[in-house]
C-alpha cells in the first residue's frame, strides 16, 4: 500500500515537483508570519498592570485674549493654577467619577514621555519619568508588588517618595522588591534622597510594548504647588479620570453638557475629552493594522495552496477516473479513495516541512525573527509556530482535495470502464 | 497574428473550465492583493489634492534640542517652537514656498452662543496655501498681513461649515473656537487625513492665538512643523545646504543649548516613514521589506499557475509537434505560449486592479489609516482621485508582464524543447 503511494507520487513527478515547492515556500513564508503574530500575541496578553476600563483623559485649555470673556490675569486675586485646583475639585464632586489625577506625560499608551535616572547607591538605571499626583494610581489601578490595592500605593506617594515598577533594574539583575524602603537619588540631583515607598507588579507602555521595555519610576506631584502656576503652565497638565464601575454609558456627553455650566473655571475650559479606550486605538493604530496585514497574509498563502491543490488534483482525478472507477469496482469504498488521494498530499506536506523546518531553523538564527522575552526562538516556541503552520497548512489540504475526489467519486464504476 | 493569440487563449478558457476559473482567480488575486500593498505606499507618497506637489515637498516634523557639546542620546524631541521655525525654515531663500504650521489640536467650535463641538485645528500662515493646493468653495484664504497681524480668521471646511450654519456660503460669518470670536475667511473642500500634513477642519493664523507661549526649553521647542516647497526636486540637495547654515547660525546665537534635526528635512516617503521624534525610519529595511512582500505576492501564485499551465500544454504536445513539423522554431512555440498566457494574465490582471479599487473604495478608511499619535475628529477617506495615478496602472501592467514571465516561462521553455517525434506520437 504505502509501495503504491510512493510509486503514484514518483509517477505524477511533474506536477508533485510544482506542489511541493509550492508546499515548501508557502511552509517557511507562513512559519515567518506566525512566528511574527505568535510574538505580538505573546506580548498583548502579558498582564499590562494597569487597568483603562471606565476612565478618560481631559485636556484642558485657556481662553485667550480674544475672547470677550477672557478675564485679564492682572485683575484677579487667583492664579490660573487655583483655577485648576477648583476645577478638579468640581470634577470630584461629579456622580459619575470615583477619582481625578493631575499628571505630566505619564498615562498608558503616550507617545510623549520624559525619562530620566534613578540611582540606588551605585545602581543606576534609565526609564520613563512620571509626575503625578497620588490619585493616578486609583485612575489607573496600579497593583503593588506585594498585593497593594491602588489606594494603598497611593497613600505611600509622597514629597520625599518615590514608586518604581518591579521591573525598573531588571537589566541589572536586580528585583524592584528588593529595593523596597531603599533611598534613592534621581536625574544625578546628588542633594536630595527619596525613599522608594512603594513597588508596582510591571507596567507596560502599550499593549505592544513588553514589560523588558517599560521601565518606569513615578514621582510625587502636590495639587498645592499649582497654586502659583500660570495658563501658559496649567496647559500641559492631564487631567485623568476614572468613573464609577456602575455608571451608565455616556459619560463624555453628560460632561460636555454641563461643561460649559459646572466647568468654566476663570479662563479654563475643557478642550478635549477621551476615553482611553479611544487613545489606546489611536496609539496602536499601527501594530493593529501590521497584525491585520499579516493575517490577510496568511489568507492569501492558505487560498494559494487551496487553489493549486484544486487545480493539480482537479487535473489528476480526470486523468485517473478509469484508476479510481477500478477502485471502486473491486470494492474500495469512497472513503478509502479520498484517503489516498489526500496521503499522498499530506505526504508531500510532510517532506516540504521537513526541508522547511532546516531552512526555518537558519532563518531563526540569523535573528530575522523578532525577539520574544529577549531571546530570538525557543523550543516551545518553535514547535507551537511550526505546529500551527502544518496544521493550517494540513486543514487546506482536506479542502483542496476533498471537492475535486468527490466529484471523481460521483462518477458511476461501470461508465468509467466502458469508457476505457 | 495577436487575433490568433487572443482566440487561441479564449479556446483554452472554455476547453477546461475549472482550470481557467482557478487560473484567473489565482492571478487576480495575485494582481489584487500587489495592487493592495502599491496603494498601501502610493497614499502615503503619491500627489492627490490638496498634496499635489508631493513629489516636491520636503518636511520636518520634529527636530531635537540638547545640551550645547553634550550627547543626543539626552535630548528634547518633539515639534518645535515658533522662533526656531522662522529664524531656521521660514528665512530660506532657495525653496518657493516655506510654511510652519502646528500639531492638529481638538478645539471647540460653535457659532455665537451655539453648542460646542470639536473640531481639528492647525494653526499655520499665509504661505500654507501656497505649498498646499486647497480648492475654495466660498471666500479666500487669508494673506500675509493678517497673518502676521494675528486677525482672527479662520478657513474652514464645507463639513464644518454646514455644521455650524446648514450650508457653505459663509464668508464673513463669525465662528467661535473655545469662545473666541473669528471671521470665516473661506470654506475648503473636506480634506482627508491620509493627506497628513495638509489635514484639519479649521486652520487660523498662528498669531491669533496663544500657541507661540506654548513653547517648552528655553522657546526652542514648541508646537509646529514646517512644509517647504522646492522650485523642483533638484533643489533639495541646496535647500539641505541651506537649512544646515541656518541650524549653525541658529545654534551660533544659543548660549547653552544646541538643535538638530536628524537627518530631516525628509522627502514625502521618509515623513511618512517618520512616526517617532527621538530616531529616524529606516528606509533601506522598510523598501526591503515591501519588495519582499511583492516577491512572495508574485513567486507562490507563480507556482501554481505554472503548475497548471503545464497541465495544460501536456494535452496540446500533438499541436505543438505538428506547428513544429511545419517549420514552427522553438522561439516561436516559446513565443506563442508565453504570448497566450499573457493575453489570460491581463484578463486576469483587469479583473484583479477592478477588484483592489473597489476594496480600497469600500474599506479605505480602514485599510489606509495610519496612527498619526494624534486622536482626530474625524475618520480617514479615500476617493479614486487619490488611488488612481498613472504609475498606478504601470505598476499593475509590469506585475502582470512578470507573473506572465513566472508562470508560462518554464511551462514554454519545456513545451519548446519536446523533439518533434515525441510529440507527434504524443509521448
Amino acid at each position: 500500500m504505502n509501495k503504491l503511494l510512493l510509486k503514484q507520487i514518483w509517477n505524477e513527478r511533474r506536477s508533485n515537483t510544482w506542489m511541493w515547492t509550492e508546499l515548501l515556500l508557502v511552509s517557511v513564508v507562513m512559519w515567518f508570519i506566525v512566528d511574527t503574530m505568535y510574538v505580538k500575541l505573546h506580548t498583548y496578553f502579558e498582564p499590562r498592570g494597569f487597568d483603562i476600563s471606565n476612565t478618560y483623559w481631559i485636556r484642558v485649555g485657556t481662553l485667550t485674549a480674544n475672547s470677550p470673556e477672557y478675564i485679564q490675569p492682572s485683575t484677579r486675586q487667583v492664579s490660573a493654577g487655583t483655577d485648576m485646583i477648583e476645577l478638579v475639585e468640581r470634577l470630584r464632586r461629579h456622580p459619575d467619577v470615583e477619582a481625578v489625577s493631575l499628571s505630566y506625560n505619564s498615562f498608558p499608551y503616550n507617545g510623549s514621555w520624559n525619562g530620566g535616572d534613578v540611582t540606588v547607591d551605585t545602581l543606576k538605571q534609565f526609564g520613563r519619568k512620571y509626575l503625578v499626583t497620588p490619585d493616578f494610581l486609583r485612575v489607573f489601578r496600579y497593583q503593588g508588588i506585594n498585593g497593594e490595592t491602588p489606594e494603598q500605593l497611593a497613600a505611600l506617594l509622597k514629597e520625599e517618595t518615590v514608586i518604581i515598577g518591579d521591573n525598573y533594574f531588571e537589566e541589572k539583575g536586580i528585583s524592584g522588591r528588593s529595593l523596597l524602603n531603599r533611598f534613592c537619588k534621581l536625574n544625578g540631583d546628588s542633594l536630595k534622597s527619596y525613599r522608594i515607598a512603594g513597588v508596582t507588579k510591571s507596567v507596560r507602555f502599550g499593549d505592544f510594548v513588553p514589560a523588558s521595555d517599560s521601565h518606569y519610576a513615578m514621582n510625587f506631584f502636590g495639587e498645592s504647588w499649582l497654586a502659583g502656576y500660570k495658563e501658559s503652565d496649567v496647559r500641559y497638565l492631564e487631567v485623568c479620570v476614572r468613573t464609577h464601575a456602575n455608571c451608565a454609558p455616556g459619560f463624555i456627553e453628560r460632561l460636555r453638557r454641563d461643561a460649559d455650566k459646572q466647568f468654566r473655571v476663570g479662563n479654563l475650559l475643557f478642550e478635549d475629552i477621551r476615553s482611553m479606550q479611544d487613545i489606546r486605538r489611536s496609539f496602536q493604530l499601527d501594530d493593529m493594522n501590521d497584525f491585520r496585514n499579516q493575517l490577510w497574509g496568511i489568507g492569501f498563502l492558505l487560498l494559494n495552496i487551496f487553489m493549486g491543490l484544486l487545480g493539480t488534483f482537479w487535473f489528476r482525478t480526470q486523468q485517473r477516473r478509469s484508476e479510481i472507477a477500478l477502485h471502486l469496482s473491486v470494492g474500495s469504498n469512497r472513503k478509502q479513495i479520498f484517503i489516498r488521494l489526500l496521503s499522498e498530499g499530506l505526504l508531500l506536506l510532510v517532506t516540504a516541512t521537513v526541508v522547511a523546518l532546516i531552512i526555518d531553523l537558519n532563518v531563526a538564527y540569523m535573528e530575522y525573527t523578532p525577539l520574544m522575552d529577549e531571546k530570538v526562538i525557543t523550543v516551545p516556541r518553535f514547535l507551537i509556530t511550526v505546529g500551527t503552520t502544518l496544521l493550517l497548512m494540513a486543514l487546506t489540504m482536506v479542502g483542496g482535495i476533498w471537492i475535486p475526489a468527490r466529484q471523481a467519486m460521483k462518477i458511476q464504476p461501470a461508465v468509467a470502464l466502458r469508457e476505457e | 497574428m495577436i487575433k490568433q493569440y487572443i482566440q487561441q487563449a479564449i479556446y483554452q478558457l472554455r476547453a477546461q473550465p475549472v482550470l481557467s476559473a482557478i487560473s484567473i482567480l489565482g492571478t487576480a488575486l495575485a494582481i489584487c492583493l500587489i495592487m493592495v500593498v502599491v496603494m498601501m505606499q502610493q497614499i502615503k507618497t503619491e500627489p492627490y489634492a490638496p498634496e499635489s506637489n508631493r513629489d516636491r515637498m520636503l518636511h520636518v516634523k520634529w527636530m531635537t534640542s540638547f545640551q550645547k557639546g553634550g550627547s543626543i542620546d539626552y535630548s528634547s524631541n518633539g515639534p518645535m517652537s515658533i522662533q526656531t521655525a522662522r529664524q531656521c525654515f521660514r528665512a530660506l531663500t532657495t525653496p518657493e514656498a516655506v510654511t510652519i504650521y502646528s500639531i492638529e489640536h481638538t478645539m471647540q467650535a460653535s457659532i455665537p452662543k451655539g453648542t460646542a463641538f470639536g473640531v481639528d485645528m492647525k494653526q499655520t500662515d499665509e504661505q500654507f496655501w501656497k505649498v498646499f493646493d486647497f480648492s475654495f468653495v466660498d471666500g479666500k484664504p487669508f494673506d500675509e498681513a493678517q497673518s502676521e497681524a494675528g486677525i482672527p480668521v479662520a478657513v474652514i471646511t464645507e463639513s464644518v461649515a454646514r455644521a455650524l450654519y446648514g450650508t457653505v456660503q459663509v464668508s464673513g460669518k463669525a465662528i467661535h473656537l473655545n469662545y473666541a470670536p473669528f471671521r470665516i475667511a473661506g470654506v475648503v473642500r473636506d480634506v482627508s487625513t491620509l493627506a497628513a500634513n495638509a489635514y484639519a477642519q479649521v486652520w487660523v493664523p498662528y498669531r491669533s492665538t496663544d500657541i507661540d507661549g506654548m513653547s517648552w526649553y528655553n522657546n526652542i521647542m514648541g508646537a509646529m512643523r514646517v512644509s517647504m516647497l522646492a522650485r523642483s526636486k533638484n533643489d533639495f540637495a541646496a535647500i539641505r545646504k541651506e537649512c544646515e547654515q541656518l541650524r549653525l547660525k541658529y545654534n551660533a546665537g544659543l548660549k547653552d543649548e544646541e538643535i538638530a534635526y536628524r537627518d530631516q528635512p525628509d522627502t514625502q516617503e521618509v515623513s511618512a516613514l517618520r512616526k517617532w521624534a527621538n530616531g529616524s525610519p529606516d528606509i533601506k529595511a522598510e523598501r526591503n521589506k515591501r519588495l519582499l512582500v511583492y516577491a512572495i505576492l508574485l513567486i507562490i501564485p507563480a507556482i501554481n499557475l505554472s503548475s497548471m499551465t503545464q497541465s495544460r500544454l501536456r494535452q496540446r504536445v500533438a499541436e505543438i509537434g505538428v506547428r513544429r513539423s511545419f517549420g514552427s522554431t522553438r522561439g516561436n512555440i516559446m513565443w506563442q505560449v508565453l504570448a497566450e498566457n499573457l493575453v489570460l494574465t491581463c484578463i486576469a490582471g483587469l479583473v484583479g486592479l477592478l477588484f483592489c479599487v473597489l476594496f480600497a473604495l469600500a474599506f479605505g478608511s480602514t485599510l489606509f489609516s495610519a496612527s498619526t499619535l494624534m486622536l482626530l475628529n474625524e475618520a480617514p477617506t479615500v476617493d479614486v482621485m487619490m488611488l488612481m495615478h498613472t504609475s498606478t496602472f504601470g505598476y499593475a501592467l509590469l506585475f502582470c508582464l512578470i507573473l506572465n514571465l513566472l508562470s508560462a516561462g518554464i511551462p514554454a521553455w519545456k513545451a519548446s524543447r519536446v523533439s518533434i517525434t515525441d510529440a507527434l506520437s504524443n509521448q
